[in-house]
């Protein structure tokens, strides 16, 4: 893609521009991934950078957040004399929305900035460029190891956190006395659906697109000025957060639209 | 340091001096009447010119001219809004990335800042194109990588990375990864920039190796008129997006345009506004 400097569009065009040169740089890199141009070296790195290596930090995050929900469910649930299907509102919670969008969250925040900031230093210095001298292209060479990376990981962090998540609320339950953990348990197998689990692991694929997407996008169209690297990743974590709420909402009704 | 001209290295220029008339055999590389702008600002207007094979031509022209933004036209990595560029015959102009990539292949290119990847050392640096796009094994690369980082003057420089070079490492680094694939030309941007004399002239006399040893065609971009004139067959000053004049070093000394005159002899008052 040729990025040139300074070609930006009036600021009223601008959205325009920005996601048409998202869905460009997509399509180019799905081409790739689709004639199997994957550098499985890069692939595995960025693998490791982001689901190994924000692992705790998603298990950490979203096993306080189960705990949290426990509080909170057994509080209200005691009202309505429902205590023992605590264990499955915590899991439909987590498996229909905190699991997915919490995981992204950190991801974004985690892995997005990085993407814009390492692909933001190599525009600035020009290294974006000595690539394609060397006949390579970067959507191959940088964005589709990340994106590969973000769409395997995501959804695996997701599950990790959904099951951090229950653990959580199972540790807060049973800790309290309210219930006992095999009725925490027995809640979840007899109500939870395996589709809700899969379906909120398809919404984890697609934020993984976005956060990669985003990230990558936002470093190869940085300016080449050292201050726009910064602001880029700002912009960068931003967009990636607020398109996950967005796409949560219209990927929630699509998905789960039998319920109601 | 100074080299002679090559036979047919000065073609003609119009009475103006300033469109140069192509040389008679097919040059490797050809501009013709390119003009490039970015942000509603016209960077070049109409820029032609023509290097025959084996020729070192020397690209001059205040800071922000668009010198740098010529070599990034010729690399294919910049598109021009108007005008031909061509590669040994072949436009790129509307060339895809394959196709351009396959041109790109018999360029190199020696960047500014030299732009190593910061996370490769030095050999990985070097064996970059060669992993990429030669089914050589792992031996010969490193052999490759031996000799050329050889050519340069740095030996054994394999497993530095990039952080623990200077300034003119850096740069001889750059030039020995852009001569690993074994390219037809190669094009330095300020190679002399941010280099003391004396790095500047070990630059500039691994260019003039290069050219002689390996015939390699050469388009060097500097504001460094001193160095640039040490090295280049022919220079081209570049002013107010236009060319303003083509000529060997000598010529221009002698009979160049006020504008080449004052930017040569460094005076601050003259044609030139800053």
């Amino acid at each position: 893609m040729d990025a040139r400097p300074g070609s930006a569009a009036p600021w009223l065009l601008r959205p325009f521009q920005v996601f048409g040169e998202m869905v460009a740089l997509t399509a180019e890199a799905a081409g790739h991934l689709v004639r199997g141009g994957v550098e499985y070296r890069q692939t595995m790195e960025q693998m490791a950078q982001t689901g190994f290596h924000s692992l705790p930090l998603v298990v950490m995050t979203l096993g306080f957040t189960g705990m949290v929900m426990a509080f909170h469910g057994l509080q209200q649930s005691a009202k309505l004399q429902a205590e023992q299907m605590l264990g499955w509102l915590v899991a439909e919670a987590f498996c229909r929305e905190l699991g997915p969008v919490l995981a992204s969250i950190v991801v974004a925040a985690r892995v997005g900035s990085a993407f814009t900031a390492e692909l933001g230093t190599m525009k600035v210095t020009e290294q974006i460029d000595a690539l394609r001298a060397l006949a390579t292209s970067p959507a191959r060479y940088l964005v589709v190891p990340r994106l590969a990376a973000c769409l395997v990981m995501v959804p695996v962090l997701a599950l990790a956190g959904d099951v951090a998540g229950i653990l959580g609320g199972y540790l807060y339950a049973t800790n309290s006395q309210a219930i006992t953990g095999s009725l925490y348990l027995s809640s979840i197998e007899d109500n939870l659906a395996p589709s809700t689990a899969i379906a909120g692991i398809a919404k984890a694929i697609f934020f993984g697109l976005i956060i990669a997407v985003v990230g990558c996008h936002q470093g190869m169209f940085c300016r080449q000025a050292a201050e726009d690297v910064g602001r880029a990743t700002t912009r960068s974590v931003v967009f990636s957060i607020v398109a996950i709420f967005v796409s949560d909402y219209f990927l929630s009704k699509l998905l789960f639209r039998e319920t109601f | 340091m100074t080299r002679p001209p090559l036979p047919d290295a000065n073609p003609a220029t119009d009475e103006a001096g300033a469109t140069p008339v192509l040389a008679p055999e097919v040059p490797v590389i050809e501009l013709r009447n390119v003009s490039f702008s970015f942000g509603g600002h016209s960077v070049l207007t109409e820029v032609s010119l023509s290097i025959p094979k084996g020729e070192i031509f020397g690209v001059m022209g205040m800071s922000g001219c668009g010198k740098s933004t010529l070599l990034k036209l010729i690399m294919g990595l910049l598109r021009p809004d108007d005008g031909d560029i061509r590669v040994k015959g072949r436009s790129i102009i509307g060339l895809h990335e394959p196709e351009l990539n396959e041109v790109r292949r018999t360029l190199g290119m020696c960047f500014q800042y030299a732009a190593l990847f910061d996370s490769m050392t030095v050999g990985e640096n070097v064996a970059f194109g060669l992993y990429r796009h030669t089914r050589l094994s792992r031996g010969e690369v490193t052999d490759i990588v031996a000799d050329c980082l050889d050519r340069v003057g740095m030996t054994g420089s394999e497993a530095l990375y990039p952080s623990e070079l200077s300034g003119g490492m850096r740069k001889r680094v750059g030039i020995a990864r852009a001569l690993a694939l074994q390219p037809e030309v190669m094009l330095y941007d300020e190679p002399s920039s941010g280099l003391d004399p004396i790095v500047a002239s070990v630059i500039d006399g691994l260019i003039l190796h290069l050219a002689d040893d390996l015939g390699v065609t050469s388009v060097v971009v500097s504001h460094h008129v001193r160095n640039l004139f040490a090295v280049a067959d022919r220079v081209m000053m570049l002013h107010d997006r236009r060319v303003e004049q083509v000529a060997s070093p000598e010529e221009l000394q002698a009979n160049g345009s006020e504008v080449v005159r004052q930017f040569v002899h460094g005076r601050p008052t003259g044609p030139i506004i800053v």
